[in-house]
């Protein structure tokens, strides 16, 4: 019976799989977004699935948009939302109607000092370096910090991601590759989802194969055994 | 498994609303002052089934925890305003906004609109009106008997009468800059609103306080690139058969699943 179970559990793991490659290619056009990818884990009592941010840098994409930036390498911009601070590497940003430095839905832009960056009026940009200016002077600089794992970077949807770990191991990246006038791409290669998801599905059929032998032979066998009565 | 389904799904409709974009793009490449957009998505929210860092047993912890996304949403379809191409025209009442900044247009319920088409006419009255028949503000008459309209590049219209050889100035045509013209409602006609999001206009003299000058005689073109919005569309495209891809293997391992019992 044993087998049965851990059978069960292979199923499973493949089905979360799928959907974990899913939700890569439903954001195959996201801006900055991080795909996932899963990992067999080993446990006493078998295994279990685990997901991980994959955080390479995905490609440019030049927008001509003076608010714009991506991050060239490590790095994550720090937004205020409501439900505190978080991280994100989608660089579309604009001006509310305060003159605030915010992202799309909403949430403020925090400079280096850790408050949100206000340019109101004149010629408002983003330059290479991460340094805001208006009309060419500068006003504040985008903070950029980075972490030392990705292991308790959580995502939140919306761009967002949320550090679970100690507050101290965020670190400030002290000179930040930042673009100005380009977003950063989803990292989702399709191609590569389209290998991981014919593969779950391989492995899948695989184990259903054994899982309906299994079925069957403990079929015969209960027929046998009450035959034999 | 009926997520991955449904995951699929919010990734085709983000590339239908895609398309819908670019196509509109693509209907107006010949269209006076239009600016392109673009859609941009985010993801939606996450399952957390599993924390990092979770206690395995009593003395080990997982490295990794285990999140399920659920798809991705459209946020907001952005104007990119990007100059578009000078084409000269030779009209007189022909203006381009070399810059930022936006005409002025009264529309018939009160309300002031903005455009970046300059193709003005003069209606019957002798007022400068657009295509569409609404006077831009401030409102500027041009007399009768006028032989010859100049508009300098700082708004400034001098028109010289028959029978006089000075011009005369009849009016300044005045633009409007906003903090954040990517937040403008657009209602069509080539025509943008005030909102929220975009701020309050400021409203000076072209040249001036970071807004852009007035050319005349030129028109702006569209500033849709149909090279770029083909290769945008092929990408929606295939972004859109790989997500119907994982539709037909979820549902496939559902049928499999159905299966198991005979």
């Amino acid at each position: 019976m044993d087998g049965f179970f851990n059978a069960y559990a292979a199923l499973e793991a493949r089905l979360r799989m799928v959907d974990v490659i899913a939700n890569n290619l439903a954001n195959a056009q996201t801006t900055g977004f991080k795909r996932d990818f899963s990992r067999m884990l080993e446990t006493e009592d078998g295994f279990t699935l685990g997901t991980q941010v994959d955080l390479t840098t995905g490609e440019f994409m030049p927008t001509g948009s003076q608010l714009d930036a991506a991050i060239d390498g490590p790095g994550f911009f720090v937004v205020q939302t409501s439900n505190g601070v978080r991280y994100t590497r989608n660089g579309s940003f604009l001006l509310s109607s305060d003159g605030e430095l915010v992202t799309k839905d909403g949430a403020k832009v925090l400079s280096s000092n850790g408050s949100p960056i206000t340019a109101q009026g004149g010629d408002v940009s983003i330059q290479d370096g991460g340094m805001v200016t208006v009309d060419g002077n500068e006003v504040a600089t985008l903070k950029i910090v980075t972490f030392p794992n990705a292991m308790h970077l959580q995502k939140e949807g919306l761009y967002r991601f949320d550090w679970n770990g100690l507050p101290e191991e965020v670190q400030a990246l002290p000179e930040p590759r930042v673009k100005s006038g380009s977003l950063e791409r989803s990292n989702v290669n399709p191609i590569n989802e389209m290998v991981h998801l014919m593969t779950a599905y391989r492995e899948f059929e695989a184990v259903q194969r054994t899982v309906k032998t299994l079925m069957n032979e403990m079929n015969g066998k209960l027929i046998q055994t009450l035959g034999s009565l | 498994m009926i997520r991955a389904l449904y995951t699929a799904a919010t990734g085709m409709e983000a590339q239908q609303i895609n398309i819908d974009t670019i196509a509109n793009n693509i209907a107006n490449v010949n269209t006076t002052g239009f600016k392109q957009a673009r859609a941009e998505f985010q993801d939606l929210l996450y399952q957390n089934i599993r924390p990092a860092g979770t206690a395995a047993s009593a003395s080990t912890e997982y490295p990794v925890g285990l999140q399920l996304g659920l798809g991705t949403r459209p946020v907001a379809t952005t104007r990119i305003y990007r100059q578009g191409d000078f084409r000269q025209t030779g009209n007189p009442l022909d203006l381009v906004i070399e810059g930022k900044g936006f005409f002025q247009v009264r529309m018939p319920s009160g309300e002031t609109a903005y455009t970046r088409d300059g193709s003005f006419h003069v209606n019957k009255e002798g007022a400068i009106v657009t295509a569409d028949g609404d006077p831009i503000e401030p409102q500027i008459t041009i007399p009768v008997d006028a032989l010859e309209v100049v508009i300098g590049s700082d708004g400034t219209v001098s028109v010289t009468q028959s029978g006089q050889n000075a011009a005369q100035q009849v009016g300044t045509i005045q633009i409007a800059g906003f903090p954040n013209p990517a937040g403008l409602g657009a209602m069509g006609r080539n025509l943008f609103l005030a909102n929220n999001a975009s701020g309050d206009a400021t409203i000076g003299n072209p040249g001036e306080n970071g807004l852009g000058r007035i050319n005349q005689g030129f028109l702006e073109s569209s500033n849709v690139s149909v090279v770029e919005e083909m290769v945008n569309m092929i990408i929606a495209q295939r972004a859109y058969e790989v997500n119907s891809r994982a539709v037909r293997v979820a549902d496939d391992m559902m049928s499999q699943i159905n299966n198991l019992v005979r």
